[in-house]
């Protein structure tokens, strides 16, 4: 049987460790699913890297390389970073399947982005609409969620529960009336024994991990403000946070820690990616992957830490509520929240002073550890979730595939749209479009009325 | 001899690297013996159709000959100059129209994901690809422009970097307290992350900014950040300046500061080196990075205020790095011969159809 042709829509960076969670999520992914599909992978970048010998181009050639061997599914990610911009305009030129990883988006690509024209594409589609609103006229834009984003996908995943939920709630006129939705979860491969399996704090400190950016949302100043209780308290002798964090990073992580005086406590490591955290992890005992925002969020890091049988701190209300409850201590956010922390800390360092390992701290609870990472383990492993991405493929590709003649009908009236706005007098006298001769390589005709799917 | 057309495309009333280019072009190409003379056209986008039209009307030009005498090749620069027709069209690549290429999608461009939008993109690639692919000699003024080409249009190109358009004239002399920046004023050229960040570097260093500004409100804009931060007594916008008085502010700056956003190949970074100055830029300048190296050429920044600040302080403060600096500076400006005596062998590359 043929192999389905996914246009794969990712960053690829300028090398393998970029910090987005969409190429992270390819790099996961794509050796499980590179077999059963032929995947040709579309970028934003002038210079990018091989990812595992796949096709790839620009994303500014995918309609071009549609024309010649039409795809059958495009896929794309969409995340809040600049890194997403070309796929977040792409999906509105040829939608297709969509995984977010953020549910809200405070970076709006550009100013005619941020004002699409979606809702009356979507109207004209279900033929609610005849004609296409005048050119450069913008709506105005609503909201920090992904509206156009969320309406203009013919399939969605999420890969975080919480924006599974919340789309539940999400009632804006969409291209799919009833579309494929799924939670997708972020893919871990455990690349060396868990940390279950070494249960001894291998060395003389507490070592505290933490991926979180300088900013409000990721709580850094609390566990700085609990640093900093520890060393008021003459506590903090054994003490240690691996603090993870952005190029762009440094300046206002170094305010932050001599804001709180725990200089001499904290080590900062520049390149926060995916892989850079996973291979941090033999070094650490306990993660903070603390997060209390409608934006963002703590994964991949805090996948990846569950997966690996860290134990982590996270924020209830947030991610903690979900987590597997033998390695999960939830800290509240508002103003105990570093007293919280501290306390934590307190206990793993008498754990710690008393002989036990680390796991029994977290181990205090009703569920054993090694049965909270079996199933995580089930949902969280690359090759599971690539699995279940090779459904939506699928379900997916059939829903498009009905699409395709009123997608084609849209692209078919706006070129119409292009020829009424040509035809000044001025440019006829010129000869209009045909005084582009030899230029242009095709018809009108065959050119136009292709459409975007098959 | 022969007689060449060299094919500008012009904004009236701006004056940036495409006229500079242009300009010198044409007197290099006068002083070694031939018949010289420009097409320029202005170019206003209206709307998206413009720009199919600005290309058709190029197109339309018949350039063979004048009065007689035969065109013997013609030297396109930017879009839409290359879709002219021609028996012998050589193509030194300024930059495509960025808006539809790598500035898509993102808060530079204006396209958005209207279909009309997208489908006068994709017709634009075609047209470029089939335009460009006629030329019979293909080169790009950076590594940078290169490498879109090739991207976006899979066409290889040769790099010919620009010499300087000053030549020999520039010098360097004891430097004063103050960052230069140089060029059009315009959102991409991202003027205000170096106002930004001067209120975070020690108040004795001030700023002064030559050129003009090519978008509406921006002026508004950044005297609005200057004043916000009240830094009116450190930040000088001085206009347009003389070619004199350039070399001067160049010789004795202390740093050049020249980040836009993927900047096609950038005569300032050149000018500040061939001046003995380091350059203050980003990690996503585009052209600029073909010649500024993190603490040997320059500085290489996050293109926020913050870093930049950060970065530019620490140079400051630490007098031995930036001597060594500007030693360095010193040495790869002597190295990069085309800088001041490459028009020989780009000329003799542009020409090259004339051969066949």
């Amino acid at each position: 049987m043929k192999r389905k042709r996914i246009a794969w829509f990712s960053p690829l960076g300028s090398d393998t460790t970029s910090p987005d969670i969409a190429s992270y999520v390819s790099r996961q992914v794509l050796p499980f699913l590179r077999d059963e599909f032929e995947i040709v992978l579309f970028h934003g970048d002038v210079h990018p890297v091989d990812l595992y010998g796949l096709e790839q181009h620009h994303f500014l050639c995918a309609m071009r390389e549609h024309r010649e061997c039409p795809f059958d599914l495009f896929f794309y990610q969409v995340e809040d970073a600049p890194s997403s911009y070309f796929s977040r305009y792409h999906l509105g030129v040829a939608p297709g399947l969509v995984l977010f990883h953020h549910y809200r988006l405070l970076t709006p690509p550009s100013v005619a982005m941020h004002h699409s024209s979606f809702e009356p594409v979507i109207e004209i589609v279900h033929e609610r609409r005849n004609e296409l609103p005048p050119f450069m006229v913008w709506p105005e834009h609503r909201g920090p969620e992904a509206r156009r984003e969320l309406a203009l996908a013919g399939g969605l995943l999420f890969s975080q529960y919480r924006a599974f939920e919340d789309y539940q709630h999400f009632s804006d006129p969409r291209l799919i009336t009833e579309p494929f939705v799924s939670y997708l979860p972020v893919p871990v491969t455990v690349s060396s024994p868990i940390q279950s399996s070494s249960t001894e704090f291998s060395s003389t400190h507490l070592r505290v991990g933490m991926t979180a950016s300088p900013g409000m949302e990721g709580r850094a100043h609390k566990v700085l403000g609990a640093l900093a209780h520890r060393q008021r308290v003459g506590a903090s002798k054994h003490v240690r946070l691996v603090w993870l964090i952005g190029s762009d990073e440094r300046g206002r992580a170094e305010e932050l820690i001599r804001e709180y005086g725990v200089e001499s406590l904290v080590e900062l490591r520049e390149g926060r990616c995916p892989e850079r955290w996973q291979q941090l992890l033999p070094e650490i005992d306990i993660a903070a992957h603390l997060h209390y925002s409608a934006f963002l969020s703590p994964h991949p890091y805090l996948a990846i830490s569950i997966a690996h049988g860290i134990p982590v701190m996270a924020s209830d209300p947030g991610e903690a509520p979900r987590l597997p409850e033998s390695l999960t201590f939830a800290v509240r956010p508002g103003e105990h929240e570093a007293n919280e922390i501290s306390l934590i800390l307190a206990g793993f360092a008498e754990h710690r002073a008393n002989g036990h390992d680390i796991h029994a701290v977290a181990s205090d609870r009703e569920f054993p550890l090694q049965m909270a990472l079996q199933v995580d383990g089930y949902h969280f492993s690359a090759s599971s979730v690539a699995a279940e991405l090779a459904l939506a493929f699928e379900i997916v590709a059939r829903a498009m595939a009905l699409l395709a003649p009123r997608w084609s009908a849209l692209r078919s009236a706006a070129w119409r749209d292009i020829e009424r706005q040509l035809a000044s007098p001025g440019f006829t006298r010129l000869g209009g479009l045909a005084a582009l001769g030899s230029l242009r390589s095709r018809s009108l005709e065959s050119q136009h009325s292709e459409g975007v799917l098959p | 001899m022969a007689s060449i057309l060299i094919l500008g495309v012009k904004v009236p009333f701006t004056r940036g690297g495409q006229e500079v280019l242009v300009n010198t072009l044409t007197r290099e190409l006068k002083g070694r013996g031939h018949q010289v003379d420009t097409v320029e056209l202005p170019y206003r986008i209206v709307d998206k159709t413009s720009l199919l039209k600005q290309a058709a009307l190029w197109r339309s030009l018949d350039l063979d000959c004048f009065s007689g005498k035969k065109v013997d090749l013609v030297i396109a620069t930017k879009f839409p100059s290359y879709c002219v027709e021609h028996p012998r069209k050589s193509l030194w690549l300024v930059h495509q129209e960025r808006s539809a290429y790598e500035l898509l999608g993102g808060r530079f461009s204006d396209f958005s994901d209207d279909p009309r939008d997208a489908l006068i993109r994709e017709e634009l690639l075609s047209l470029d690809t089939v335009a460009i692919g006629e030329c019979a000699y293909r080169s790009a003024i950076s590594r940078n422009v290169a490498d879109r080409l090739k991207a976006f249009n899979g066409i290889d190109a040769e790099v010919l970097y620009p010499p300087l358009p000053l030549g020999q004239r520039y010098r360097c002399e004891p430097e004063e307290p103050y960052i230069l920046s140089v060029g059009r004023i315009c959102t991409i050229k991202r003027v205000d992350l170096m106002i930004k960040a001067l209120s975070s570097i020690h108040h004795d260093i001030r700023l002064k900014i030559a050129g003009l500004p090519d978008e509406p409100g921006v002026m508004e804009y950044l005297t609005n950040e200057v004043a916000a931060r009240d830094l009116n007594r450190r930040v000088e916008f001085l206009g347009r300046v003389s070619d004199d008085d350039l070399i001067t502010l160049y010789a004795r700056a202390m740093m050049v500061y020249y980040a836009p956003y993927d900047e096609d190949y950038g005569y300032v970074t050149l000018e500040a080196l061939a001046s003995g100055k380091p350059v203050i830029t980003a990690h996503d300048s585009g052209g600029t990075l073909e010649f500024v190296t993190h603490h040997e050429t320059g500085i290489v920044a996050e293109p926020t205020p913050e870093s930049i600040a950060i970065q530019v302080q620490h140079l400051i403060d630490n007098s031995a790095l930036r001597l060594a600096v500007g030693e360095r500076v010193k040495v790869a400006a002597a190295s990069m011969g085309f800088l001041f005596s490459g028009w020989n062998n780009l000329i003799e590359r542009l020409l090259s159809p004339l051969e066949g």
